[in-house]
């Protein structure tokens, strides 16, 4: 496949201006704050713990398994922060190596200081990074999915998540990777701790899966978290842009947010910037940003957040083996 | 809900009775008698006419059926055994007599002499460029297959070559006719005529190469509704689509004014204008109403119907029936379908 061409002038400067139109009008007619519609299912590989497959029409499509195997604690009387953050292992990998290898520069959905779309969450890990990192953020109040993760004293689960991106030469959203990741740590289950809490023995499970422990306790909060990118033209704020609106945009930003309440409130555990075109202009002719508009953008992720992330998880608990 | 999550469609298993009703089996031949070894495995699905088969799928090992595009002879297991037909496409079989060949579900576009086409500038040469048609190869537009400015019919100049960026460089988008065919398949384009050039005023859409029935004319200029003025649609043969504002093109000698362009003053037009990477006022009525459009033409492809003159001004006027306010529509997940639906309702009225 030929590497990625750019626009051309007059389409960049034909998608600024029907951006920053007031009101705004996207090229598939959606409203500022419409996620393009996906295909989702959960809970399909027979050998993980929890799975999901998420289709986009642009950004192609991505399965994630996640495996839980238990592992003695490296330090037995005090574990620290970094010996927990490696309990989870986050692995992205594009199938048939794809365009974008590790260290080329090309971050998934264009990440910056995420490195190369491929690899694990070591150093220059790409996208495995900050997908990591809206995990590990937790939620109000302290609460931590490590915690979740403890077995017993000396013993704890170690979480596999590999991304596998099915189309290589597609513009993989953060939005996709993020659903994926979402929906296949809400559909994890874990086997049920026979052995007493408090005993240093190699800890023994039932191998029933009806009483299995889910990972994300259902009706319980914080739910998983959810990437949403959101990019800015003009003063109009867009969410899930497509390839082409990001090209044509002038600022962006991946927002990581997890549900708090019922009510749909999230809290922000993570924003990154997110690498954009030239907005339309000139090369160097782009314009700042002020904190306004930063504002404007991550309150439309918040806003819209709740009911994104209500709607795949009702999607995911309907799929799901228990369900 | 500002996101719609839709559920994979459930796998479904090919229906043995359904099957025997369908398409003619190919185990079977003209007698009745099973053709095939009595041990091989049956598998209904896929060995009959319409049914689907993957690459490397043995269509049939009955010497009687001769092998056609998308299928290979494989090679005989023992020695003096007979070769047995193999799928080289995933598709559908089709039988023509007693030929078989498969029919790709999906594929990429072939180009033939005389297609017009719209295609992505990928790279410049000394003295050609390399077009992205969605074709398996790029196809190539020689500098001298196009208009150079100040004259159709100067002679290129070294000037020219040092200039080959200002006509066209990487990711400008092009209207083209398909000159000459290579033997391997290999697109020569030209754009040497007013007609064709360099795209601007608009925005650029793919669908499958497969989805544009060819026309008299693929380039479509529709009156739209709501203020939105005249718009021009190219409907390329491989899938490529662009629709922009229209533009008064400059081969109408006499136009609405009854000004008349005389040879050398349309030369001189053409050289100011043809390559010009700036846009024209476009109004935002007619923005909405090019988004419209595309928004029917994506939906048209969607739903399996090949798009048309006809189907895209009835899409056209399903999508305005359904939606005043071309805001509306994106809101809507099955909105595609229904305007689809009511376009083709209103084609079987006539």
């Amino acid at each position: 496949m030929p590497p990625p061409t750019p626009l051309s002038p007059p389409e960049l400067s034909y998608l600024y201006a029907s951006l920053s139109l007031s009101p705004p009008i996207r090229l598939d007619l959606r409203t500022p704050t419409q996620f393009r519609p996906l295909v989702a299912e959960c809970s399909f590989l027979p050998h993980c713990n929890g799975s999901a497959r998420v289709c986009m029409s642009e950004a192609g499509e991505c399965i994630v398994g996640i495996k839980a195997e238990i592992e003695k604690d490296a330090t037995t009387k005090y574990v620290t922060v970094i010996e927990r953050e490696k309990w989870i292992e986050v692995s992205v990998e594009v199938a048939g190596g794809g365009a974008s290898g590790p260290g080329s520069g090309m971050g998934i959905g264009g990440i910056s200081g995420a490195g190369g779309a491929t690899g694990r969450d070591e150093g220059d890990g790409g996208a495995a990074v900050w997908l990591k990192e809206g995990l590990l953020a937790g939620g109000a109040g302290g609460w931590s999915i490590l915690d979740r993760l403890v077995i017993s004293s000396g013993w704890h689960w170690k979480l596999y998540i590999d991304v596998l991106l099915l189309t290589p030469t597609s513009h993989p959203s953060p939005l996709l990777l993020s659903t994926a990741v979402n929906m296949a740590l809400d559909s994890t289950y874990l086997p049920k701790l026979t052995s007493p809490h408090d005993v240093d023995d190699i800890p023994t499970f039932s191998d029933d899966w009806a009483i299995s422990v889910p990972l994300y306790e259902p009706k319980t909060f914080p739910r998983p978290p959810m990437s949403l990118p959101v990019v800015a033209v003009g003063d109009n704020v867009f969410l899930d842009p497509s390839v082409a609106e990001v090209a044509a945009a002038e600022a962006g930003l991946v927002v990581t947010l997890s549900l708090s309440d019922a009510q749909g409130n999230c809290d922000i555990v993570g924003v990154r910037s997110m690498e954009v075109g030239r907005g339309g202009g000139k090369e160097g002719d782009r314009k700042g940003i002020n904190r306004k508009l930063l504002r404007q953008m991550v309150n439309a992720c918040v806003k819209e957040a709740g009911e994104v992330i209500k709607g795949v998880g009702e999607t995911t608990h309907q799929q799901m083996f228990r369900a | 809900m500002p996101i719609q999550i839709i559920a994979p469609a459930p796998f479904v298993t090919a229906d043995d009775e359904a099957d025997d009703e369908g398409g003619v089996r190919l185990d079977f031949d003209n007698d009745g008698d099973i053709a095939m070894d009595g041990d091989a495995p049956r598998r209904a699905a896929g060995r009959q006419s319409g049914g689907i088969v993957t690459p490397g799928e043995v269509v049939t090992e009955d010497p009687q059926w001769m092998r056609g595009h998308g299928t290979y002879l494989s090679q005989p297991l023992a020695p003096g055994g007979s070769q047995s037909i193999v799928s080289s496409l995933a598709g559908t079989i089709s039988k023509t007599n007693k030929l078989l060949s498969i029919r790709a579900l999906k594929f990429r576009y072939v180009p033939e002499i005389g297609d017009l086409v719209v295609g992505r500038i990928l790279e410049v040469q000394t003295k050609r460029w390399r077009v992205d048609i969605a074709a398996p190869h790029s196809a190539t537009l020689l500098l001298s297959s196009i208009n150079l400015p100040g004259g159709i019919l100067r002679k290129r100049t070294s000037t020219d070559e040092l200039q080959i960026r200002t006509f066209f460089s990487e990711g400008d988008l092009l209207v083209a006719e398909v000159q000459t065919l290579s033997n391997d398949g290999l697109a020569s384009l030209h754009t040497r005529s007013l007609k064709y050039g360099k795209l601007r005023n608009g925005v650029f859409m793919t669908i499958d190469a497969g989805m544009v029935r060819r026309m008299k004319s693929h380039v479509l200029t529709m009156n739209t509704s709501n203020g939105g003025g005249e718009v021009d649609i190219y409907l390329g043969v491989n899938g490529y689509i662009y629709i922009a504002k229209h533009t008064t093109p400059l081969t109408e000698s006499g136009g609405p004014e009854g000004k008349s362009v005389s040879i050398t003053r349309l030369e001189e037009e053409a050289s100011e204008a043809i390559y010009s990477n700036v846009n024209e006022e476009i109004s935002p009525e007619t923005r909405a109403e090019i988004a419209r459009i595309a928004c029917v033409i994506g939906a048209l492809a969607k739903n399996g119907v090949k798009v048309d003159d006809e189907m895209v001004h009835l899409g056209y006027e399903a999508a305005l029936e359904e939606f005043l306010q071309g805001m509306e529509w994106g809101g809507d997940g099955e909105a595609g379908k229904r305007v689809v639906e009511a376009a083709l309702a209103k084609r079987m009225e006539g």
